[in-house]
């Protein structure tokens, strides 16, 4: 029997953590190390995940078939052998999307309430 | 390039890895080579940034994630080990430990029936069958509608160690069971600690303690 792809957007809310991860490996396989500096630049060093964080959002990402360990490594002469490598899945994807698209209608929301003052004017929303 | 001190360096990996023992051990043995080794960078590209005040500020980061975190994680291991009964992780079947437990709440509820008969001037040895069926005939239409083993192992041991031990042991079993109503608490006490020992199963030994403490609390009604 054929197996029905999950909707996701019946898995949104994403948590911040999970959501970030995302964002960190839609450009390309990362190891753990690498998707902490990513978020915190993604941030702007207002978010840094810690290990217990990074690793038991990674945990339940895994079993839920949001992303998967890769066997690939960069360049095996400077790499770490021992360092996992994560990417995204089909359904991590899609759920980046719909999870960015859902964020995205929020803010258009608060433009329209002018509770993002510059850049709703600049735009000429509301 | 500013390397850290190697024994401060040593004596920070040894802590964070001494840590890790808050976590379940299948959690553990699965990412902890993995966040040690996150530890390590972090606490390498820390130092060189911020030296000791940025490294203290490092550990507060870290105390307050293993913290949040390893709780987080024994919640979600008991989740899946309700879910999944992982056979092969327990000296014995899950379900003998579980229905163990089970049955002890119905000899909890028989005994407190056993205490109220008597009050009303019922026969002791009267309420002691009352108690004795009700747990045999829960234990297996549990057996039965859940298609598991171990109900009824779990009743007999239970009623064995906590009702017909004293029955066949003492003389006077009618006043020795009114006279020391801890019997039964003690044995699910020992029992918990038979199941839990050397397996993390730590919520199955609360469970008992509470079911234990629940039991010896009725007993003296």
């Amino acid at each position: 029997m054929a197996k029905v792809a999950p909707d996701p957007t019946a898995l949104l809310p994403l948590t911040p953590a999970a959501f970030h991860i995302l964002l960190a490996l839609a450009d390309g396989e990362k190891h753990g190390y690498w998707i902490m500096q990513e978020v915190a630049e993604q941030t702007e060093g207002k978010m840094r995940l810690g290990p217990g964080t990074l690793y038991g959002t990674i945990k339940r990402m895994l079993t839920d078939g949001w992303i998967e360990e890769s066997d690939e490594r960069p360049d095996p002469e400077l790499d770490d052998e021992r360092r996992r490598y994560y990417r995204l899945t089909d359904l991590g994807q899609r759920l980046a999307r719909v999870e960015a698209e859902r964020l995205a209608s929020l803010v258009s929301v608060a433009r329209a309430k002018r509770l993002v003052g510059r850049t709703a004017l600049s735009l000429g929303v509301g | 390039m500013a390397s850290t001190p190697i024994s401060a360096a040593s004596f920070s990996e040894r802590v964070y890895e001494w840590l890790l023992v808050v976590y379940p051990a299948a959690y553990r043995r699965e990412y902890g080579p993995l966040m040690l080794q996150l530890f390590r960078d972090l606490r390498r590209d820390t130092w060189r940034r911020g030296k000791r005040w940025g490294l203290a500020m490092l550990w507060l980061r870290v105390l307050g994630d293993v913290g949040t975190t390893a709780w987080a994680e024994h919640v979600s291991e008991f989740r899946r080990s309700i879910v999944n009964k992982p056979v092969e992780k327990f000296g014995v079947p899950p379900s003998w430990g579980i229905w163990l437990i089970v049955s002890a709440a119905i000899l909890a509820a028989g005994l407190l029936t056993k205490v109220l008969m008597s009050e009303t001037g019922q026969s002791i040895l009267l309420a002691t069958a009352v108690l004795i069926a009700a747990n045999l005939i829960a234990a297996t239409i549990m057996e039965v509608v859940t298609r598991s083993g171990g109900a009824i192992l779990g009743a007999m041991l239970t009623l064995v160690a906590s009702v017909l031990v004293p029955v066949l042991w003492v003389d006077d079993a009618s006043s020795w069971l009114r006279e020391n109503p801890v019997n039964g608490g003690i044995i699910i006490l020992i029992a918990s600690f038979w199941i839990a020992r050397g397996k993390s199963r730590w919520y199955l030994f609360l469970v008992a303690l509470v079911l234990a403490v629940a039991q010896i609390g009725v007993s003296f009604l």
